[in-house]
């Protein structure tokens, strides 16, 4: 399915380094890393650029053709929300992100996941709570 | 047809908790114990266990002072003191135990595995520790309590943050070591002990943002079961020598060296340790990003923190000189290039900020 517009997941958190950008998803507890194409896939993204948008930004970055890009850049748009991390969405602002000079080699974006973090997040649901002291019972 | 009771309000819980404690037939004297700007008083009912929460703060015991944070900790078997009705529905409790959805000022947390319920009320500058038995708690509870209750506290501020790392140093400046489980940022930090840098911290230290000085808050060495070989002289001091395989040793350095341990310095680096796999230890620059994925992971994960506290990270890495720290098998070189580091830093100190 084609979808016309994203906006980054409000469930995350990221930081933007200068080519590089970590991203924690706590409910899943996944962090990630994004650099290269996949750094500026996400700031266009954050900008609020759709698809279409993305990839004329990206065109102008990598100096190659639009239809290099598309499946690529399709593939790892599907794993971004795949992984939770961008929801189909409107996004509230349009910004322009910067753009390098020198356009660079292109290499497909990656999504680099480590899953660590979830093993130190042991997932304990509350199953059955008491009727009377509203606490929950160990079973 | 059955009707549903209003919930009461976060305010009206924490008074009926407090009434609980307080009506207690044996009022407990209150600990001091200081952490930064905040002076955390302790009160214990109806539990003679209250070495398990106090040895590994011991170093940061005051006299009795006027607390800015009362922590009760209750024990439900010998005080039959039971927690008042929620209020929340607990479908507000995510997967981790987190109370999501309470009154802003109020902050809850449910560790089902141990039974213990963990209640902070800002406003009314307490906080709730409460177990069903506190002596079935697991060993490694004792080497970092009220780690949630301090957390918590100052979450909401943007000036301290507790964070995942061990922390040595001079009274002129130290440094974090953080990483991953396994990176070897408890071997790093335990090979400084008993050198010229004194010990803040192997486990979660806090950070003075502002001041940019660290803060020790447990004086617990902790040691991989198949780690204790490297550090001999640790042996006969072990807490807990019966630990299980997947538990580790734990020695409580404010008994044994006490001169070792240390209140806090400066913050001048943050040094990401790494087995090299070999005998030598050597020092190379890190990216901000690095320092992240080493800080912010473990962090976010044993406090069960949010954005701000990732928030603080993000900022700290952007304010302090990085480093990997190749380690190597040779552990005296571990402090030794800490402190060349150091003294380095000081020398150049206007260029590196």
């Amino acid at each position: 399915m084609i979808v016309n517009q994203y906006i980054v997941s409000p469930a995350i958190v990221s930081e933007n380094f200068d080519n590089e950008v970590i991203i924690v998803n706590m409910s899943r507890g996944h962090y990630y890393s994004l650099r290269d194409s996949s750094f500026h896939v996400w700031q266009g993204l954050e900008s609020g650029l759709s698809p279409e948008a993305l990839l004329a930004h990206l065109t102008s970055i990598y100096g190659v053709d639009t239809e290099t890009l598309r499946q690529p850049i399709s593939h790892f748009l599907n794993q971004l929300e795949a992984e939770g991390l961008i929801l189909e969405g409107i996004p509230v602002n349009v910004n322009s992100p910067s753009i390098s000079l020198n356009p660079q080699p292109f290499t497909p974006p990656t999504l680099e996941v480590y899953t660590d973090m979830a093993d130190l997040l042991a997932l304990d649901p509350i199953h059955d709570v008491s009727p009377v002291e509203g606490w929950p019972i160990k079973k | 047809m059955q009707t549903l009771a209003a919930l009461p309000t976060a305010q009206a819980f924490t008074q009926q908790l407090l009434d609980r404690c307080l009506s207690n037939r044996q009022q407990p004297a209150a600990r001091s114990f200081h952490f930064g700007s905040t002076t955390l008083n302790v009160a214990f009912i109806g539990t003679n266990h209250a070495d398990f929460f106090t040895n590994a703060i011991a170093h940061r015991e005051i006299p009795s002072s006027p607390a800015d944070l009362t922590v009760f900790v209750i024990d439900y078997k010998t005080s039959t003191i039971m927690l008042p009705p929620p209020c929340w529905d607990w479908q507000q409790a995510d997967g981790h135990g987190t109370i999501h959805g309470l009154t802003d000022g109020y902050a809850g947390y449910f560790q089902q595995d141990t039974g213990v319920f963990t209640w902070v009320a800002y406003a009314e500058q307490i906080a709730i520790v409460w177990g069903t038995d506190l002596t079935t708690l697991p060993e490694w509870e004792r080497s970092f309590p009220f780690r949630y209750v301090l957390h918590k506290w100052h979450e909401r501020t943007s000036r301290y943050v507790l964070v995942h790392a061990g922390a040595v140093g001079t009274v002129s400046g130290g440094v974090l070591l953080t990483g991953a489980g396994g990176a070897g940022k408890s071997t790093s930090t335990l090979a400084c002990v008993n050198t010229a840098l004194h010990y803040a911290g192997d486990d979660f230290v806090m950070i003075d943002l502002e001041a940019l000085f660290v803060h020790s808050l447990y004086n617990v060495a902790k040691l991989n079961v198949d780690n204790l070989h490297r550090f001999p002289h640790f042996q006969p001091l072990v807490a807990n020598p019966d630990a299980a395989l997947d538990q580790k040793f734990q020695v409580y350095l404010h008994q044994h060296y006490p001169e070792a341990v240390t209140a806090g310095f400066p913050l001048k680096a943050i040094m990401l340790p790494r087995f090299s796999g070999t005998t030598t230890t050597t020092i190379r620059s890190a990216t901000p990003a690095e320092a992240l994925k080493a800080l912010a992971p473990s962090t976010l994960a044993l406090l069960r923190a949010d954005q701000r506290t990732f928030q603080k990270m993000s900022q700290l890495v952007h304010k302090l000189p990085l480093f990997w720290l190749e380690t190597g098998t040779d552990l005296a070189q571990i402090p030794e290039q800490i402190l060349n580091t150091l003294q380095s830093l000081s020398t150049h100190e206007p260029a590196t900020r």
